[in-house]
């Protein structure tokens, strides 16, 4: 979500979070990844329900939503929806450089652009290794290795990084034009690739 | 300013819901993480805002 807020900031648009949590919890999610966006507290799911994406068949207790989002605009009374995007569950995210054309295209833009990171293999499975608790190579029982929290975080990792392949085939294949490809660095490690990708909107 | 291209939903997107494109946004209001509450209204008084909502973290 990062870098979503820093794309949308860049458009002169305001990302704001919401979910099902208390401001308490909110809190210190904000200060723990040192998020740069509000994160509001739907509590009850309301706000979910009212956007029609409530979760329905949550097994627990909790009204959550779908991965959603909704770019929502001044209006003479109150406000529109410009555009939005609901997932199929509450785990499905868009990837971000399909969040960036949705928002060029409302804003007008001509000339788009925008980018996919793929992360390397190595890279994908080191993060996993970093969600693990225990860490790789300690002693675990087989309920250890099935706890579902460690399993979530290890499938979420894999499904970014194939999200991110399946974005640079949607885009070669639907009218953009590869403009470059740049190691994508962190400090001097290179953890992926940078695909750019360009396009020119008949705006007739 | 006129659209270029409409949003055309993907295969991936929920089925069988309403969309909301075009319609009025739902007020709502809502706590933030200082627990003082913030309204849709007062939040796209400036500019527009791309309200993400998401499981939290149960």
């Amino acid at each position: 979500m990062r870098q979503h807020y820093w794309e949308l900031r860049g458009l002169g648009i305001d990302l704001i979070a919401a979910a099902n949590d208390t401001p308490e919890t909110n809190r210190d999610l904000r200060e723990r990844y040192d998020l740069p966006f509000s994160v509001l507290s739907d509590e009850n799911g309301d706000v979910a329900e009212a956007y029609g994406v409530l979760h329905e068949n949550e097994p627990r207790d909790r009204r959550i939503a779908r991965v959603s989002m909704f770019l929502i605009e001044p209006a003479d009374k109150g406000a529109t929806i410009a555009w939005e995007y609901a997932g199929p569950t509450s785990r499905h995210r868009l990837a971000p450089s399909r969040l960036s054309q949705e928002v060029q295209t409302y804003l007008g833009f001509a000339h788009q652009t925008v980018s996919v990171v793929v992360p390397s293999a190595w890279r994908v499975e080191n993060v996993i290794a970093g969600f693990q608790d225990p860490p790789l190579g300690l002693y675990r029982t087989p309920e250890e290795i099935n706890e579902p929290g460690v399993m979530v975080y290890r499938d979420y990792m894999r499904e970014l990084a194939m999200q991110a392949h399946g974005e640079v085939f949607r885009l070669q294949s639907s009218g953009w034009t590869l403009a470059a490809v740049s190691p994508e660095m962190e400090g001097e490690i290179n953890v992926g690739q940078r695909y750019v990708f360009t396009r020119d909107v008949d705006a007739g | 300013m006129e659209k270029i291209a409409p949003h055309l939903p993907g295969p991936e997107e929920l089925p069988g819901r309403t969309s909301l494109l075009g319609q009025p946004a739902p007020e709502f209001r809502m706590k933030d993480e200082e627990g003082n509450f913030v309204t849709l209204r007062r939040l796209v008084r400036q500019r527009p805002i791309l309200l993400h909502l998401y499981r939290g973290a149960w």
